[in-house]
């Protein structure tokens, strides 16, 4: 019982550090609360649903299309919102309410076309279970753990060993800086709205495998948020121990309290460790500017 | 009850909850996903107090605004010590928290099938009547010293406290206030439908008021007055689009806040000042013209 739910726990969580890595990157180069990302996570979940329900695709390339489909969805979103606020000089907080909008808009979008039901996927392809040492363990929990470790492999890969990672790095620490030393920034962000929304939309995909597809799957991105917070603020291992950790502390308090508290309890942790370590976890301690 | 009042009762309810969110947001900064759970709060300490203690209408609806203000201080006293990003974090905790309480604690609250049974009360006068005492509580607010204060540390925290303003007893003033404004919302609610469910006060209703604050104008109260009327009116107008209205309503406020990010009306405040000013007589140097220049929001 105790290490199927620590499975379940991890493979949980590392969707939400998937989804607090893209909700983190672009806070990192930014420095604003992209809620739009919700809607990423919804599109990728829907896009991939519709695909093996209605055009009967099998499940991985189901999944590719979600990835690509939501990747290119939050790139849309910048371009539409973000870059003519950010071409006025205007504040980010106007973002904010965007990003806000946007996320509401796909729910509302989502909720129309599906009726308001919750769905589930038709196919047991990744339904199934095997057992190793007595211990029955849910085929869809190894997919998504390797699948999320592939996919911060490659994150770190596109981060630490390209120029477009090069460049992100720089925006991240200072967007006027890279600016001045001649970094196309529309084009950084776009790249990283573009990662965002694939990692959002591998996130959405996976977890409507999991749990099932509904409209409003897209309030995961309040858990991302969360992660990426806990974890320490702009940093992404943080985001990643964040996640777990919100993955843990959710199946846990489900499987041992009660489903209908365990928000209210994994919340009331993560604010009383962010009044003990406002820093986070990941205790890098960033001064705030005069 | 016509549905003509039914309506205006509903906008109503709306002007003084983002009266609370303009207080919050608009003039001190920060960013609350949690208000709805405030009109939760005084919405079911009002019900409870009318339906299992038979109080009377006022004691109840002064019942809901002392629960969220008690509330807002539990909350506020830990949360308004961080930073602001982990301010509304918090707060999307309580929304969350308020809402399993409610769904869990079947005996008092009626848990997920809701609170039943509360009097209808609520008629648009009363609405009206506390809309008002709201707004004018809230525009003497803003003039006096606790207002420039909210403004001063919304515009820089540490030039604020440099001169001598706490921040921290600010912020918690005017969440308090904000708190009890919702509260008094709530207990018209409660009266006014008669039932309450947890699903009427979670995050994306918190959401949709800050976006309602928005649209009208962040920096301008008439603007969040007469931006929510708008708002509220036109979703009752879109009703006839059935199903598709929520992504109507969603399009086209996402489509002002792309061309016109600083709200409808912008910093432009209604005020005698200014009528003088239309029929072209007070020009002149005791006409100041208001406008906050600076935004206040920095870019980390």
């Amino acid at each position: 019982m105790f290490f199927q739910q620590l499975l379940n726990g991890i493979s949980v969580g590392s969707m939400y550090s998937l989804l607090a890595v893209g909700f983190s990157l672009v806070y990192n180069i930014l420095g604003i609360v992209n809620f739009s990302h919700g809607a990423m996570i919804a599109i990728g979940t829907y896009l991939s649903y519709w695909c093996v329900r209605y055009l009967r695709f099998p499940v991985p390339l189901a999944l590719v299309i979600a990835v690509i489909g939501a990747g290119l969805a939050s790139m849309g979103t910048e371009r539409a919102t973000l870059r003519p606020l950010r071409r006025r000089g205007q504040s980010s907080v106007f973002f904010f309410i965007a990003s806000l909008t946007v996320f509401n808009l796909v729910a509302a979008l989502l909720t129309y076309i599906s009726k308001g039901n919750i769905e589930s996927y038709p196919s047991a392809f990744l339904t199934g279970s095997f057992t190793f040492r007595g211990l029955m363990i849910p085929r869809i929990d190894v997919v998504m753990l390797v699948i999320a470790i592939l996919s911060l492999m490659c994150l770190t890969y596109v981060l630490f060993r390209t120029r477009i990672g090069l460049a992100i790095r720089a925006a991240s620490y200072n967007l006027k800086a890279a600016q001045l030393m001649g970094i196309n920034i529309d084009w950084v962000v776009a790249g990283t709205f573009l990662m965002a929304g694939l990692l959002a939309g591998i996130g959405g995909s996976l977890l409507g495998v999991k749990y099932a597809v509904y409209a409003d799957i897209g309030n995961m991105v309040f858990k991302a948020f969360f992660s990426c917070m806990v974890g320490g603020l702009g940093n992404l291992t943080g985001a990643i121990w964040g996640g777990l950790l919100i993955g843990l502390l959710e199946t846990f308090t489900c499987a041992y309290i009660s489903s209908s508290v365990s928000p209210a309890i994994t919340f009331t942790v993560l604010i009383v460790l962010l009044l003990l370590r406002p820093q986070g976890l990941s205790g890098r301690v960033t001064e705030e500017k005069i | 009850m016509s549905f003509l009042e039914g309506v205006l009762i509903n906008v109503f309810i709306l002007v003084i909850i983002t009266q609370g969110v303009y207080l919050l947001t608009g003039m001190t900064g920060l960013f609350s996903l949690g208000q709805a759970a405030f009109v939760a709060t005084g919405a079911y300490a009002a019900g409870i107090v009318a339906t299992r203690y038979q109080a009377p209408f006022l004691l109840s609806l002064a019942a809901g605004v002392v629960a969220s203000v008690v509330v807002s201080l539990v909350v506020g006293y830990p949360s308004l010590k961080l930073r602001r990003v982990h301010f509304s974090l918090a707060t999307i905790a309580f929304g969350y928290g308020i809402e399993s309480i409610l769904n869990v604690s079947t005996g008092i609250t009626g848990g997920a099938i809701g609170l039943i049974g509360i009097p209808n009360i609520t008629r648009l006068w009363h609405v009206l009547l506390a809309a008002f005492l709201t707004i004018a509580l809230v525009r003497n607010f803003k003039l006096c010293r606790y207002g420039r204060a909210c403004v001063s540390t919304r515009t820089d925290e540490v030039a604020a406290q440099v001169y001598g303003v706490n921040a921290f007893v600010t912020k918690e003033i005017v969440f308090a206030f904000a708190a009890g404004i919702s509260g008094l919302a709530g207990g018209l609610l409660a009266f006014y439908l008669g039932y309450l469910s947890p699903d009427m006060f979670g995050i994306p209703i918190s959401a949709e008021y800050l976006i309602m604050v928005f649209f009208g104008g962040l920096y301008s109260q008439t603007g969040v007055i007469l931006g929510t009327i708008f708002l509220a009116l036109l979703m009752e107008m879109l009703r006839a689009t059935a199903e598709l209205r929520m992504v109507l309503y969603c399009t086209i406020i996402l489509i002002f806040i792309i061309f016109r990010p600083t709200g409808v009306f912008g910093t432009w405040e209604f005020s005698r000042a200014w009528l003088a000013g239309l029929s072209g007589r007070a020009f002149g140097p005791g006409v100041v013209k208001e406008g906050v220049k600076d935004n206040g929001f920095k870019q980390a």
